[in-house]
């Protein structure tokens, strides 16, 4: 991979600054080691606009920007758990409740997403899909109402290949997501008749049929394979069936409702425009909001929110519906953010504004919605919140039951807000000798490890922002002292210095690496893998356009849509 | 020699934890050989077993290691627990990891000593396995003709770091990249898929079953198709499918059964409860260790897999064991709770509470051996058949060293039919490695590959570049 020689220059100066970590560095014999800042940068903006970096000793390089990894086609991607179960119960009108569960898949950079088009189902996996398949069936097959739509005719006996088949072909095409080919037809039609045959009961064999569709992998994974663009010198693109996938689990993170497999038959996902105009139809819909939702949570890993549990002697206001709470109001903000206002992304880091319960009105002290629910509220500047990261949930995420963990706030928001990849304990031999007594807060216990070098190489990026934090304790309540003692709320990412977590808010608002970044994971999940040298102008291109365009996500989400990497391949067989 | 009469009271005595009263019984007398050490029919050796006990953090060094090396070894105080089964086990210290992982003494050097390889990175803190693990190496030689290639179990599963690590957080065994074998850990759920539809108790397969019949039928198709889409893809991803259209065949065969030489069971009783996890902290550890265990052993003694994992613990969770608080009032102290994980980062000296965590995973790796001993196999136990690779991913969680000695402790069991030393010993390797530039100690590398050697697997090296190994540890082996 060619790299612009003053790139690799200024990876150099930022390795020097961390010497003391770069025994890491030196084990691939890759310059794309960690640094402080953001050390898989094997490669960085094409001439882009990364702009912001301050230059000097430690100077972020390539803000936010993915490592380009080598051009390659992906042409197989798993649906995730989420897609797999809004699919199914898009297209057999029934709940998922109960039903066996699936393999997760493993995230890579922080989405499942993005690990689908590398992961391989297990023995075990293929089990579960077999038995999810099953459920689902019979329990599409049970409930009058939706088999009666999956089955529009009624068929008279395993001979009744005319009501089979019609059944095969339209559901197939659902499921499929493109029209059955003639043979594919026969063959579900045919275990269809066996099996109804074989049990003498000819609802078995159309259950076994769709049982057979559920677990296929003609559903269970895209198929991008493309064809040539005969007007544009023979590219490799996608094809209006692979395109109406490629939006709807981008967009809407569901199988391609029928609008969008009609206009794939139409022929009018190949153009921008044609894109264009569906994916703002899509967006619009309540699962386009999910989806959106879906990402956010990914990307800000609020999960854990589900089942935050907090021992209530030492945080008596706690309750098992406040984590709950917090991730809804986290998304809340993101929902009103992207589809109220289409409001600027960076902004999120600094607004008073949020949404409340009652729970959380009393958590903020603030006045609680007049109805039931969550409602608009803002907070004042002295309450000492501003923005994404003064929200309840958003640190407590990261945190112990019994107390915060800096190291991970730290680390949170530089790997998943700034995609800063660092330092990590090197593979020598570390005495980390006991921690000395006496040592109260957590400023006292982490400044002990920066203190220690070979703790530092990890400590010393993540907690001078965690420690920064600690006015928000492990349930995201204000608190002025620690164990009695006062918090000092002084913080540093990279050179900037500040104090708490509104100042941070203010720095992570400017910051060269926040658009990047958020493009960086937004892109990745759009088209389904880590960016590779293919994508690399595309990405320039998104950056630029998203800084001069006022951060609005909405726009992201139809450039990234309607964008070259989302719509060709870089080459029909390449991997 | 005389042969063993099976005693239903002894077969009793060995299943009666936890999952019920049914008796699995092993391989038939009457299918062996005067000697009762190999199948009548065609003398055919009893089938070999190998398996893997994982813990996570380590050990603490000072009350873990023998103190004596050789046959003379004695058990230590964090050995107590093996006091039955002494003679069945070998410990392994002084191997080192060579392999130059970049991630987390925990994650980094986990992957390095279940593949033997570097892991490929994928952005952050996450890298991708290289290379099959150990399991999967020999689950290939030995594997494949037992219902299940390999099955995967596990207690603590609470582990959420996967979102930041990947799939290395998962499991300890993994087929390549992004492909980890996830353990199951409701144990209704493995006995569903292990006793459930399929499992064939007489001599006979499943396939008159009506119910049966249908669903290999749909896998049928499923192959089919898996096999269209197949040949549309580029290698890489017609590899990825591959592995899919494997499980598909291999699910045909879990269906169908095996009859001859796994019959002679009689199932287990379905587990009463999930034991699902009260929270991100607490799990039932007593009963879940139980019923799992027990399945494990009905699921060998009646060879319905030769291969298992057994990720008893995580490392880089915050599990609380039994006996612990789920957290910590006295302000003094750290906030990094009282986990396995926080203790070995808050506690000094010789680390009483980190020894109490650990005493709990040793006693209930040493149960699964008393559990796998009690039950006959022909002239002897199961325990005879197998071979049990203990192992955690650092000396001790306090320093995350997997690089220099005292190296990584390791626990070797069974006889593997013979193969492996009896009694056990404490094999401490030198400082000098098998190649000019190992001066830490022996690669790590040499542990598994001495194992797949004592299961005549016929693999002759283990493991990529500077995780490979060709010498295995003669004192291991027979």
């Amino acid at each position: 991979m060619a790299r612009p020689l003053s790139r690799l220059f200024r990876a150099t100066k930022s390795s020097i600054v961390v010497a003391t970590c770069v025994v890491l560095a030196s084990c691939n014999g890759s310059i794309s080691a960690p640094t402080t800042t953001d050390g898989d940068q094997s490669s960085g903006p094409n001439g882009g606009p990364s702009g912001g970096s301050t230059g000097g000793p430690g100077a972020p390089v390539a803000d936010g920007w993915p490592s380009f990894k080598p051009s390659q086609s992906f042409q197989l991607r798993r649906l995730t758990t989420e897609q797999y179960t809004a699919s199914v119960q898009t297209l057999l009108g029934i709940s998922t409740d109960g039903m066996p569960p699936i393999e997760h898949i493993s995230p890579v950079g922080g989405f499942s997403a993005i690990g689908a088009s590398s992961v391989a189902v297990s023995g075990m996996g293929v089990g579960q899909f077999e038995n999810a398949g099953r459920f689902l069936a019979h329990a599409a097959m049970a409930a009058i109402g939706a088999r009666q739509k999956l089955v529009p005719c009624t068929p008279t006996g395993p001979a009744d290949t005319t009501c089979i088949q019609s059944f095969v072909k339209s559901f197939g095409q659902r499921i499929f997501r493109r029209p059955l080919a003639a043979d594919e037809v026969t063959a579900y039609a045919a275990l269809a008749t066996q099996v109804a045959t074989a049990t003498a009961d000819v609802w078995q064999g159309v259950e076994a049929t769709l049982s057979a569709f559920l677990q296929s992998p003609k559903f269970l994974y895209l198929t991008e394979v493309g064809a040539q663009d005969p007007a544009n010198g023979g590219r490799y693109r996608y094809t209006d069936y692979e395109m109406a996938s490629r939006l709807a689990y981008f967009l809407t993170n569901d199988t391609p409702d029928d609008a969008l497999l009609d206009a794939a038959s139409a022929g009018t996902l190949v153009t921008p425009e044609g894109i264009q105009a569906q994916a703002a139809r899509l967006l619009a819909l309540p699962s386009g909001h999910d989806a959106v939702r879906a990402s956010f949570t990914s990307l800000l890993a609020l999960d854990s929110l589900d089942t935050l549990s907090r021992p209530v002697e030492l945080f008596p206001k706690f309750t098992a519906t406040l984590g709950a709470a917090m991730k809804q109001e986290t998304l809340l903000v993101f929902d009103d953010l992207v589809f109220n206002r289409d409001g600027d992304y960076r902004h999120l880091f600094d607004q008073q504004e949020t949404f409340v319960n009652s729970e959380l009105a009393s958590l903020y002290g603030v006045a609680a919605p007049s109805t039931t629910g969550f409602a608009r509220a803002t907070l004042a500047p002295s309450s000492g919140r501003a923005g994404l990261l003064g929200q309840a949930g958003v640190l407590a995420a990261r945190d112990h039951a019994d107390g915060t963990s800096p190291t991970k706030r730290g680390l949170f928001v530089l790997t998943r807000l700034l995609c800063q990849n660092l330092p990590l304990a090197p593979p020598a031999n570390l005495t980390i000798p006991p921690p000395p007594s006496g040592l109260i807060t957590a400023r006292q216990k982490l400044e002990e490890h920066a203190s220690n070098a070979v703790c530092a190489s990890c400590h010393t990026a993540t907690d001078p922002v965690g420690l920064s934090l600690e006015h928000l304790d492990a349930m995201g309540v204000y608190r002025e002292t620690d164990h009695g003692l006062a918090i000092d709320d002084t913080g540093k990412i990279g050179d900037k210095q500040y104090h708490g977590e509104a100042g941070l808010g203010a720095i992570l608002r400017d910051h060269p690496a926040l658009g990047p970044c958020l493009i960086q994971s937004l892109y990745s999940v759009g088209v389904g893998h880590l960016a590779t040298t293919f994508d690399q102008d595309t990405f320039s291109s998104m950056v630029h356009e998203f800084d001069t365009s006022g951060a609005r996500i909405r726009s992201l989400l139809t450039s990234i849509a309607t964008s070259d990497g989302f719509r060709y391949l870089p080459t029909p067989t390449g991997n | 020699m005389k042969k063993l009469v099976l005693s239903r009271r002894r077969l009793l005595r060995g299943a009666a934890y936890g999952v019920g009263a049914a008796v699995g019984l092993p391989i038939l007398e009457a299918m062996l050989n005067q000697n009762g050490n190999a199948i009548a029919a065609n003398g055919a050796p009893l089938p070999k077993r190998f398996g893997e006990f994982y813990w996570g953090n380590g050990v603490v060094v000072s009350q873990w290691i023998p103190a004596q090396t050789g046959a003379a070894w004695q058990l230590s105080p964090g050995l107590m627990p093996f006091v039955k089964v002494k003679d069945y086990i070998s410990i392994v210290t002084g191997t080192v990891v060579y392999i130059p992982y970049q991630v987390s003494g925990h994650m980094g050097s986990l992957m390095a000593i279940t593949s033997g390889a570097l892991g490929t990175p994928q952005g952050g803190l996450n890298y991708s396995y290289a290379n099959k693990s150990i399991d999967q190496a020999i689950a290939e030689k030995i594997g494949t003709t037992t219902r299940f290639k390999s099955l995967h179990l596990g207690v603590a599963s609470t582990d959420t770091s996967d979102a930041d690590f990947g799939a290395v957080a998962k499991s300890i065994s993994h087929n390549g990249p992004n492909s980890p074998n996830v353990p199951e850990y409701n144990p209704v759920a493995l006995y569903d898929r292990v006793f459930g539809a399929g499992f064939s108790t007489g001599t006979t397969t499943n396939v008159a079953d009506v119910t049966i019949a249908t669903r290999k039928s749909v896998l049928d198709l499923v192959a089919a198709d898996t096999r269209a889409l197949e040949a549309r893809l580029g290698t890489n991803d017609k590899a990825r499918l591959d592995q899919h259209l494997q499980g598909v065949l291999d699910l045909e065969k879990q269906l169908v059964g095996m009859p001859a030489t796994a019959a002679g069971c009689t199932k287990p009783t379905r587990p009463a409860s999930p034991y699902a996890a009260i929270d991100a902290e607490q799990i039932q550890w007593e009963a879940l260790t139980t019923a799992q265990t027990d399945l494990l052993v009905f699921a060998l003694a009646c060879d319905q897999t030769r291969v298992f994992t057994y990720r008893f613990s995580p490392c880089n969770d915050f599990t609380v064991y039994p006996g612990f608080p789920t957290f910590k009032i006295d302000p003094t102290t750290t906030n990094t709770g009282t986990s396995m994980h926080g203790f070995t980062h808050s506690e000094g000296g010789d680390q009483p509470n980190v020894q109490k965590c650990l005493a709990f995973s040793m006693t209930k790796f040493a149960s699964l051996l008393e559990r796998l001993l009690a039950t006959p196999e022909g002239a002897g136990s199961l325990l005879d058949n197998c071979a049990i690779l203990g192992f955690t991913e650092c000396t001790e969680g306090r320093s995350h060293n997997a690089t220099n000695q005292p190296g990584i402790p390791m626990i070797v069991a069974g006889r593997a039919g013979g193969s492996l030393v009896h009694p056990g010993i404490h094999y401490k390797s030198g400082t000098q490695g098998d190649a000019a530039n190992e001066n830490n100690g022996r690669n790590v590398s040499v542990v598994p590959l001495t194992l797949m050697q004592a299961l005549s697997t016929g693999i002759t090296t283990w493991g990529v570049g500077p995780g490979q190994a060709t010498k295995v540890i003669t004192e291991l082996l027979v």
